[in-house]
């Protein structure tokens, strides 16, 4: 018979190794521009890594809804602490990180694109260039790293929770 | 053992519930692209704009604008979204692990990624309908992989009922 207990209490396994784990991996993955053309892959790819650290480091086995809540909060952490770095660079430095490279890909897509839509993504960007950071930025920004991480994190968590189970449950 | 309650009953009131919440927070998600695009919101298109390159002729377009995220993503989304409604609304209290719907993931996820990377590398020019087609089955099938493979302790009625429906083996 195994000593192994049937259900592990889950406050005796603090989320932090997981979270730092997912943020990280989301921070470095959203700071730099490759995410507007991956959609929502690298906050998935977070919230994977987040669920997975914690599942191999108490090896457990996790509900949906804990693994899932474990990934968005990382994603939250890490894609939260990398707007707090753009904001930062672009208020102290006036640069905003990666824009260049994303201002390029867009007008890629807007050279190949048909007149109309062409037309109206080259006058976004123009918007895109002359826009100045102010309060509206801010509160854009809070809702969109709410709704990505929201999304990818769920995304991610869930199948890191359904992929990896090891040893007892944990509630 | 196959007959495990732990491999072989997994739809438990848990799951069922955590399908209700997919489903409206899907349908929610799918109500607020067309909203935003019904309207032409910039702002809605720019809480979006992290998710999605929203090159709009591979976007679907709905009234005053496209959708602010491509036919792809779309798919996605609402096969998600479908994925928890089937589950929430089919009437069996019980689900059979089935090791196929692995197997189906796998298939729709590498499907998904032939279309992207023939494309990129210019073999064949996709359709933005093959695209939706082929994002909606990756959604689906990674939201009924996810709720077949999770794992749910049961309450006693829950064993009940499934020992009751459970066949006797070996």
């Amino acid at each position: 018979m195994s000593d192994e207990p049937d259900i592990v209490n889950l406050d005796d396994c603090p989320m932090k190794p997981g979270l730092v784990a997912g943020g990280a991996i989301a921070f470095v993955l959203t700071l730099f521009p490759m995410s507007y053309a991956l959609c929502c892959l690298p906050l998935a790819l977070g919230g994977f890594v987040a669920t997975t650290t914690f599942v191999f480091k108490y090896k457990v086995r996790l509900e949906l809804k804990y693994g899932m809540k474990i990934a968005i909060l990382a994603c939250l952490l890490g894609f939260g602490a990398s707007t707090v770095v753009y904001d930062l660079v672009w208020l102290a430095f006036d640069y905003r990180i990666g824009f260049e490279w994303y201002v390029s890909f867009l007008t890629g897509l807007a050279d190949s694109a048909p007149p109309p839509s062409g037309d109206r993504l080259l006058e976004s960007i123009e918007l895109l260039r002359e826009q100045s950071f102010g309060i509206g930025t801010f509160i854009q920004q809070i809702f969109t790293v709410i709704l990505a991480s929201g999304i990818g994190g769920a995304i991610g968590g869930a199948l890191a929770t359904v992929l990896f189970k090891k040893g007892a449950l944990a509630q | 053992m196959r007959g495990d309650r732990g491999e072989h009953a997994v739809l438990t009131r848990s799951l069922r519930r955590l399908a209700i919440y997919g489903t409206m927070l899907g349908s929610m998600l799918l109500a607020a692209l067309f909203l935003i695009a019904w309207n032409g919101w910039e702002f809605g298109h720019s809480l979006f704009s992290h998710l999605c390159h929203q090159k709009s002729e591979r976007c679907f377009v709905f009234g005053a604008s496209h959708l602010a995220v491509c036919s792809r993503c779309f798919g996605i989304y609402f096969g998600m979204t479908g994925g928890c409604a089937i589950a929430w609304l089919q009437t069996k209290k019980v689900f059979t692990l089935n090791s196929w719907m692995g197997v189906i993931l796998g298939i729709c996820a590498l499907a998904n990624l032939l279309d992207f990377g023939f494309e990129w590398f210019g073999f064949y020019q996709n359709a933005i309908w093959t695209r939706a087609l082929l994002g909606l089955l990756l959604g689906m099938s990674l939201v009924l992989f996810v709720l077949l493979r999770s794992a749910y302790p049961m309450d006693r009625k829950e064993e009940k009922a499934v020992s009751m429906r459970l066949p006797e083996r070996g």
